[in-house]
């Protein structure tokens, strides 16, 4: 006996009391006059069930991670039904090939549907919660819950159109000698299924302690500088600690967040400079696993949409800046990259489009914080640049960043004498890279290599004598090779550096690190950790925190002003 | 009934009664010849059909088989020459050739012959409920569907109307051969008219209970008027059939 339900729910699947997936592709598929109409009517209606389910899924997992209103996630959910829909035929395509296989490897097909069904959607199951992942890592409970139901929702009509068309087919074949596996067993596969989902997401997923709590900072009234230098090759001699780091990533603006977070690229949030503004959508789009490929190469091909470059807004974690400030130390951030738009709660911070803003004469909001160190910083700046993308342009634009941010990093030291300060220079890189450039000539690169060379004395100059007062108690060098590179050093001097101590550190150890020389206890759940072997004795306590906090993405991700974009591409950041 | 089902579907469409006639009469003769190798002693050795000696018990195993052999083909024959007098009131050579086509299915290898394969190579630890669906989809679903897309066929339907008839006929065909099912449980050969010395096939009734056989036949005849919304009340006759179907006592 089974019970009525079941019965019902068996009928279904066979083409009675049509409702349902299986309902909606059997109909078409056993009303053709032939087994290649059959075919086809059965994995077109499969595949547009299955490319539904998918573009709601992917919709809805953009529209949590990138915060669209609901207008744009329905216009963002037509262009994902157009990328899915051709997955979606290559997916029912191999569902019709291995369903035929099955039925010619197993000539009474005996449950071949469900072995089918089941297998689709353990890998659709897999599929999902590796793409719902980094939604879900910055999701509050209602997001989390509608990225979760639209993710199972988009399994179970995958299995339920591989289950369609694997009888199908098998129906088509006229081999239908399917007698369906008892209960028990579906029960069991089903049960087997669910244990290894969650046994995968128990494994994927690092549920962070969330804590937003006063930091007990020790007061120890010490100074750290960081300098970030961007492209850098050369020797570099003197006292104190040195180690040597690989990049997770070399996109700078992922590299640089990384240093600056104490987090893998996955949890910051930083992972590439481009957001996608998608043709109807009005805010812009973080790319997520599963469509990355499709809003970034595929759509901008078709120029129906758009790269834009990353902001401030999109990182989902503190940074050291906002962290130091959680505990009350003041602190000094210049440059820094995706420091646009600048907010209060994060120290003194000149963000890292003040240069090109303050050359053009434009409106400094966001460019800094608080607004009076902005102006007084965009003083500094040059008035006048050369024709845009000129070589001319390109070289004063490297070495002009990097004589900008070190006036306004030394006039904001010497007035406002920060605990905490990092500083970036990216004029190496920037000449580095269009030196690498194969479609430069000859007088080009003679000029390249020429400013290159001036650029790298007058920052090694800086390095090996800041020339701070009051002098930093530890200075920290990251001394990166560039975005072409794979890795680069960092190199601790002052009296908290371990004299003479060499080492490999992974690029997150330095966020920790830096703020235990502070005071502040290092937190337990990032991925840095703090390196006590390159800091002399008792320059750390030990201490830890469960968590720094975490930081919203905002409700809406701002882009970059155009303008901004425009010197990025003409620098070599975006293509 | 399968001719009444061809001409009620062609009334649908205000398909001409002479065709209709012919296509019932072609279905007709296939359900007969079906009727007559199932009775047969290889088969479900049935001695009685109808409430009266089955044909091989009358006149012999082989003038049985030749007789369901020559209604077979009669039946393709009628069809056949309907399409060749297409122009003194027959049907169309193109619609004859779609008729003989679907009539081929749904006596062949998607249709009867394959249903009672099926049934013969099932013994009741093997009749599962799919099993049992697919060898009444077979058995009789193939017939019920074919009779009412003859109807349909010949009246000129659209895709989507042809679609409307086909799903009507398919959840028709199934709730018809569950009543069967409940009629067998309940009653004896005297009121069903059959007989067989074979064990009989395990039925839906063992599978859901006779009030969930029940509640399905409900369901699957709503299900049919359902798909006859579209036609209004032009359908009427159609819905009349069903739920003569699902009441009838034997």
């Amino acid at each position: 006996m089974i019970s009525l339900d079941a019965a019902r729910e068996r009928l279904r699947e066979r083409g009675y009391l049509e409702r349902g997936v299986e309902g909606a592709v059997l109909k078409g598929a056993l009303a053709a006059r032939t087994r290649t109409r059959a075919f086809l009517l059965g994995a077109s209606t499969g595949a547009a069930f299955l490319a539904g389910a998918v573009a709601l899924a992917q919709t809805v997992l953009h529209a949590v991670s990138s915060a669209l209103p609901l207008r744009d996630a329905a216009v963002l959910f037509l262009w994902l039904f157009a990328g899915a829909a051709a997955v979606a035929s290559l997916v029912v395509l191999a569902l019709v090939l291995l369903a035929l296989l099955r039925a010619r490897v197993r000539g009474d097909a005996e449950e071949g549907s469900t072995e089918i069904a089941v297998a689709f959607g353990v890998l659709a199951g897999v599929a999902g919660i590796l793409a719902a992942r980094p939604a879900l890592e910055s999701a509050g409970v209602p997001a989390a819950a509608a990225v979760l139901t639209a993710v199972a929702f988009a399994v179970l009509i995958a299995v339920r159109v591989a289950r369609g068309l694997a009888f199908t087919v098998l129906a088509a074949s006229g081999r239908l000698f399917v007698t369906r596996p008892s209960r028990t067993f579906l029960a069991w596969a089903l049960a087997g299924g669910t244990l290894v989902l969650v046994g995968i997401s128990a494994v994927l997923f690092r549920v962070p302690v969330v804590g937003d709590a006063p930091l007990v900072v020790a007061a120890n009234g010490r100074r750290v500088v960081v300098v970030g230098v961007d492209g850098w090759t050369a020797s570099l001699s003197g006292e104190g600690a040195r180690a040597s780091y690989v990049k997770e990533a070399r996109d700078p603006a992922a590299f640089w967040t990384t240093v600056a977070t104490g987090e893998s690229v996955k949890r910051h949030g930083i992972g590439s400079l481009d957001l996608v503004r998608v043709a109807g959508v009005g805010a812009p789009v973080r790319p997520l696993a599963g469509a990355r490929w499709y809003l970034r190469s595929v759509l901008p091909a078709l120029r129906l949409a758009r790269r834009e470059s990353v902001t401030a807004s999109a990182r989902r974690v503190p940074a050291l800046w906002e962290v130091a400030s959680r505990g009350g130390i003041p602190s000094l951030t210049v440059n820094w990259w995706t420091t646009y738009p600048s907010e209060e709660g994060g120290g003194t911070i000149l963000g890292n489009h003040l240069f090109f803003a303050a050359r053009s004469g434009g409106a400094l909001a966001g460019e800094g914080w608080p607004a009076d160190a902005a102006e007084r910083a965009a003083r500094l700046a040059p008035r006048v640049a050369p024709e845009p993308g000129s070589l001319e342009r390109l070289v004063a634009d490297a070495g002009g960043l990097d004589d900008f941010a070190l006036a306004a990093f030394r006039d904001a030291w010497r007035r406002e004498g920060p605990r905490l300060a990092l500083l970036y220079l990216p004029g190496p890189d920037i000449l580095s890279s269009a030196l690498a450039d194969p479609e430069r000539g000859a007088a080009d690169r003679v000029a390249l290599a020429a400013a290159l060379t001036e650029e790298t004395a007058k920052l090694r100059a800086f390095l090996l004598d800041p020339g701070l007062a009051p002098a930093p108690d530890l200075l920290v060098d990251v001394l990166d090779a560039g975005r072409r590179e794979e890795g680069g050093i960092v190199r601790l001097s002052g009296p908290l550096a371990r004299a003479g101590a060499e080492a490999t550190l992974a690029p997150a150890d330095l966020a920790p690190t830096v703020l235990s020389v502070l005071g502040v206890p290092a937190s337990r759940e990032i991925a840095g950790r703090v390196r006590d072997d390159l800091l002399a004795k008792g320059a750390v306590d030990g201490e830890t925190v469960a968590s720094w906090g975490r930081r919203r993405v905002a409700a809406q991700l701002p882009i970059d002003p155009k303008e901004y974009v425009e010197n990025l591409r003409s620098l070599g950041y975006l293509r | 009934m399968r001719p009444a089902l061809v001409v009620l579907a062609g009334d649908l469409f205000e398909a001409s009664r002479p065709r209709l006639i012919d296509a019932g009469c072609a279905i007709e003769m296939v359900h007969a010849a079906s009727l007559v190798l199932d009775d047969l002693p290889s088969m479900d050795d049935a001695t009685l059909r109808r409430g009266r000696p089955a044909l091989h018990v009358a006149h012999g195993e082989g003038n049985a088989i030749l007789a369901a052999v020559t209604l077979l083909a009669r039946a393709f024959g009628l069809l056949a020459e309907a399409g060749l007098h297409a122009r003194r009131g027959g049907i169309p050579g193109s619609l004859a050739l779609d008729l003989v086509s679907r009539l081929a299915d749904a006596s062949g290898l998607f249709g009867l012959a394959s249903g009672q394969a099926l049934d013969l190579a099932t013994d009741e630890t093997g009749a599962t409920f799919d099993r049992l669906e697919t060898i009444h989809a077979r058995k009789t679903g193939a017939l019920f569907v074919a009779s009412a897309e003859f109807g349909a066929v010949l009246g000129g339907a659209r895709e989507k109307e042809l679609g409307a008839v086909r799903s009507y006929a398919r959840n028709v065909g199934l709730a018809f051969q569950i009543v069967d099912d409940l009629l067998e449980t309940r009653g004896d050969a005297g009121e069903t008219g059959k007989s067989a010395r074979r064990a009989p096939a395990p039925t839906f009734v063992r599978h859901v209970g006779e009030a969930g056989a029940r509640t399905l036949v409900a369901e699957l005849t709503q299900h049919a008027l359902d798909s006859l919304k579209p036609f209004g009340k032009r359908a009427d006759l159609l819905r009349e059939f069903a739920a003569m179907l699902r009441d009838r006592k034997k």
